[in-house]
């Protein structure tokens, strides 16, 4: 084994030691190392990708020295290492570009435990990413799980307490069934790896028992994921959430997140299930249906919400629904464009979080739309970010959300003619409500202000490049989509 | 019928916990009913797990003696037991933070109605 | 019957408690009181009321209903899907043919010559799927922490927190009063029999059953109990926030690092240089045995400070 093949288990075992060390340092010092271990994360999760593309494959870590299926195990290849690195790309500018709101909006004695949240945050993202045990998933979603909530109420406000509250409801629920889920697969293969499950529920299948616990343990786990990830119809807890945690807590949790959840669903229906059982237990129709959903019926609520924060939160609930709805095609090609638009997503969404609280924070904190008014011109350069970030997600060309939309559109276009003009026009509908939303919003923060302004804050200069790197990586990933899409798509089918 | 719901009697009762627990965490209004229904639901899916790691007639997994150790069909599946211990410590852990979140909420709005809470945070506490 | 003067003990602080036993005879017996800090703010009052009047409402009422009604058809639904489906399930108690693999052999076979354990279940929890413990002890710290943020009182030595810090006390005499001789006497057999118990519990973990987990419950219920019956001043001679704060993070670092060592040098085929030693004495297992007093320390001291949090707000 080569030493760059231990970087999985070192990325996610890096930020658990150093939790423990942060628990003890003085705040400064711990923010410092909120910044500092994500970025080691990011430098190392691209060495990780770089030298899997260099060897072509992907490689199975044994954790112990008696190896799997007795020990756990780690997994990775192009799109695992793709996905760590935006991950930690992304958390590490999330607390870079919410430095001051951080300090601000989180009291001293909390800041240092706010940090501890921000390391066991990356380490169940990491986990989530590379694990290859689905009980081990099952221990780091509820890391995540925790952290992320304290991430939320870390701001000491009512209005704080009870979204993480909400939060917190709806995901123990999605814990209850995903654990249940995992109940039933362990009861019928005795098997907590996914290949040797996978191996054991095809056997199964053909001969034929079993079918009904099966397509049980598959719902559960949707149904859990789904929750936890924030699919249409359950997706109320997200707005209150999203809306009143500090923004670099808003930023991870919709960029981040709900996107491990995604991503480590994947695993379940490439891995796992495979997608001949995906499409059997007809769970991919049943996604399919509430991808729809989530695509038009969040987009309506962005349109009709009246405050800035909450506007990008329901439409977060809508690109969710892109992403499903990639998975729900059931083929290669959807998996590797949902893939795609996780990163997509994920990358614009922190950015629009971040940039969005900004030009509130220079409109005396008022989150309404008509007190947005110039808001880009009394900063501009927060401004100008969020409006490469809204251009994004709506799809204008050369950036990621055009090249991902168009990836989405392509896989729609393979399924049978009747569904994918369903599709197309879901598609296009949605498209045109999101340029509503996010066009109005990015000509509103242009106009002419009603009234004068007070002081805007001040931010540090580095925290304000994060903004700047965000803009130029969405930039980077819509003008090489096609090599992104290359790696993907072999990490995908790497993941078969 | 009646025989194999007997045969499945230990399942059936964590299943039926689990639908309590599942409901009571979904849609009880109050708080500490909602913590409760949770503990229940993660219990049941405890007692499901453990209750598929028994067989009729074995001992538990551990070896009295060293130097005679019993066969192994003598043992029940140990994989179970771990993966339940390491579930009620998660358990437990969430428990801990729910009841601290709810002693919070309760401090600042005075019920434990989180449907009350809900109309006051949206009225009390812009965001 | 005494008046409790809430503002007095407040502003003067626990110290004058103990001097005037009598007042603090008249306060445990006096009726409970609401806290007058905790009212709510004049401006809110008028959102109270106004959710009394929503909360005695018509639409209040069918909401009830409407939530009972979707509960029974809820639970029931569930139960009912779910049990058919265990219906299709193996029996209960039989040999179970789909879980009785190669893998659960391979732990009762060979799990206590490759680790050492006694115990099969620690073997797994320890060292086979030791990655699985490793996390689950971070959720029990992410709990504490998070537990920590949420009810931790102000330390500073600005007036509100001292405010905060003096009314924690205040409410900790009136609803846990020290002075039960009963409860001292028994307290002071059973606290060092159980810290005895939870500590052999701890050591025996690979021999016998227990380990890290029950081990220290029993060990943070020795110190809760210490604490009911001696209050904080007394176990904050030994047991404060630094000796958590030092204890759980160097329990869980020698575990990170112990565990980083024993996987990195497993992947990539050093020898590690733990063997298995002599079946059955306490020093065998390798790690096995550190881990478990590491497990159970985190444990036990977690323990303790969730029930301190929640009684005080403070170790």
């Amino acid at each position: 084994m080569k030493f760059w093949q231990n970087l999985p288990f070192l990325l996610i075992w890096t930020p658990m030691l150093l939790s423990g060390v942060t628990a003890a340092l003085k705040p400064r010092w711990a923010l410092r190392m909120a910044l500092f271990v994500p970025l080691a994360g990011t430098l190392g999760s691209a060495a990780l990708l770089l030298e899997c593309l260099r060897a072509g494959g992907s490689f199975l870590y044994p954790l112990g020295e008696f190896g799997a299926p007795m020990g756990n195990e780690l997994r990775a290849g192009p799109a695992e290492a793709l996905l760590a690195l935006t991950f930690c790309a992304i958390l590490f500018l999330s607390v870079l570009g919410g430095y001051q709101r951080i300090v601000a909006q989180i009291e001293e004695r909390r800041r240092g435990l706010y940090c501890v949240m921000v390391l066991l945050l990356q380490a169940g993202l990491m986990a989530q990413v590379f694990t290859n045990d689905v009980f081990t998933a099952y221990v780091f979603i509820e890391i995540m799980t925790i952290a992320a909530g304290a991430l939320v109420l870390a701001r000491n406000r009512g209005r704080a307490l009870f979204g993480a509250t909400r939060y917190m409801i709806m995901n123990l629920l999605g814990s209850g069934l995903f654990l249940l889920g995992i109940a039933v697969l362990y009861c019928l293969t005795g098997e907590l790896l996914m290949e040797d499950i996978h191996d054991k529920l095809v056997s199964l299948r053909t001969a034929g028992s079993y079918a009904r616990p099966i397509t049980l343990s598959v719902a559960l786990v949707t149904v859990g994921l789904a929750v936890k990830s924030a699919l249409y119809p359950f997706h109320t807890w997200l707005p209150d959430a999203y809306a009143s945690a500090t923004p670099s807590s808003s930023a991870m949790l919709s960029s981040l997140v709900s996107k491990a959840y995604i991503f480590l669903y994947i695993k379940f229906v490439l891995r796992v299930w495979g997608l001949g059982l995906f499409r059997e237990t007809h769970m991919q129709a049943v996604l399919l249906v509430f991808s729809f959903l989530g695509i038009l019926l969040g987009s309506i609520d962005a349109v009709l919400e009246k405050r800035l924060r909450r506007m990008i939160a329901y439409s977060s609930v809508a690109q969710i629904g892109y992403i499903y709805l990639g998975v729900a095609l059931g083929t290669r090609v959807g998996v590797a464009a949902a893939l795609f638009h996780t990163i997509a997503h994920a990358l614009a969404k922190a950015l629009l979080f971040i940039s969005g609280d900004r030009l509130i924070g220079a409109s005396d904190g008022e989150s309404g739309f008509h007190e947005l008014r110039g808001a880009g011109y009394r900063a501009p350069l927060s401004g100008a970010a969020f409006t490469v970030g809204a251009c994004s997600i709506v799809g204008i060309p050369l950036l990621g959300g055009f090249a991902s939309k168009l990836y989405l559109t392509r896989a729609c276009l393979a399924m049978s003619a009747a569904n994918a003009a369903v599709a197309v026009i879901v598609l296009a509908v949605s498209t045109a409500l999101n340029a509503t939303y996010f066009l109005t919003t990015v000509i509103t923060i242009y106009q002419k202000p009603e009234r004068e302004y007070g002081a805007r804050l001040s931010h540090p200069p580095l925290s304000t490049a994060a903004l700047a790197a965000f803009a130029l990586l969405i930039l980077a990933l819509g003008v090489i989509a096609r090599p992104a899409m290359d790696v993907i798509a072999r990490g995908v089918d790497l993941l078969i | 019928m009646l025989s194999k719901l007997m045969g499945h009697s230990e399942e059936i009762a964590a299943l039926i916990l689990f639908g309590i627990g599942f409901t009571n965490l979904l849609l009880n209004r109050n708080m500490m009913k909602k913590i409760i229904g949770f503990s229940m639901m993660d219990s049941a899916i405890y007692l499901f797990l453990a209750s598929y790691g028994y067989i009729d007639g074995r001992v538990a997994p551990i070896i009295e003696d060293a130097s005679a150790p019993l066969e192994v069909s003598a043992y029940v599946n140990p994989l179970p037991a771990g993966l339940v211990l390491t579930g009620i410590v998660v358990s437990v852990s969430v428990t801990a933070i729910m009841l601290a979140l709810t002693l919070r909420l309760y401090k600042r709005y005075h019920t434990l109605d989180i449907d009350a809470i809900a109309i006051l945070a949206r009225e009390a506490d812009p965001e | 019957m005494a008046r409790i003067d809430w503002r007095r003990w407040i502003e003067e602080g626990g110290d004058a408690l103990d001097r005037d036993m009598r007042t603090f005879q008249a306060i445990t017996e006096a009726p409970e009181e609401r806290d007058p800090f905790e009212l709510p703010h004049p401006r809110e009052r008028l959102t109270y009321a106004r959710f009394h009047r929503w909360s005695h409402s018509k639409g209040e009422r069918i909401l009830k209903v409407i939530y009972f009604s979707l509960s029974v058809l809820i639970c029931l639904g569930l139960s009912a899907l779910l049990i058919s489906t265990a219906l299709d399930l193996p029996q209960f108690g039989a040999d179970a043919e789909l879980i009785d693999n190669d893998i659960s052999t391979f732990y009762v076979e060979e799990g206590l010559r490759h680790t050492g354990a006694m115990n099969i279940i620690t073997g797994i929890i320890l060292d086979f799927r030791g990655f699985d413990t490793l996390g689950e002890s971070h959720v029990l710290f992410v709990a504490a922490c998070t537990v920590l943020m949420l009810l931790r009182l102000p330390g500073g030595d600005d007036p509100e927190s001292q405010l905060a810090r003096r009314r924690a006390e205040a409410f900790d005499r009136h609803f846990e009063p020290r002075g039960d001789v009963i409860l001292a006497n028994c307290v002071r057999v059973l606290a060092p029999l159980l810290i005895v118990f939870g500590a052999y519990i701890l050591l025996n973990g690979h021999l016998s059953p227990g380990g890290g987990f029950s081990g220290g419950t029993v060990l943070g219920a020795g110190l809760i109990l210490y604490l009911c019956a001696f209050g904080f001043a007394r176990t904050g001679r030994f047991f404060n926030f630094k000796v958590f704060r030092a204890v759980t993070s160097g329990a869980l670092a020698f575990y990170a690092l112990s565990k980083g060592y024993v996987f990195i040098t497993g992947a990539n085929g050093i020898e590690n240089g733990l063997g298995p030693g002599v079946y059955g004495r306490i020093l065998s297992g390798g790690l096995l045995m550190p881990l478990s007093v590491a497990v159970g320390l985190v444990v036990g001291c977690t323990m303790y400070a969730l029930y301190a949090l929640f009684r005080k707000g403070d170790l």
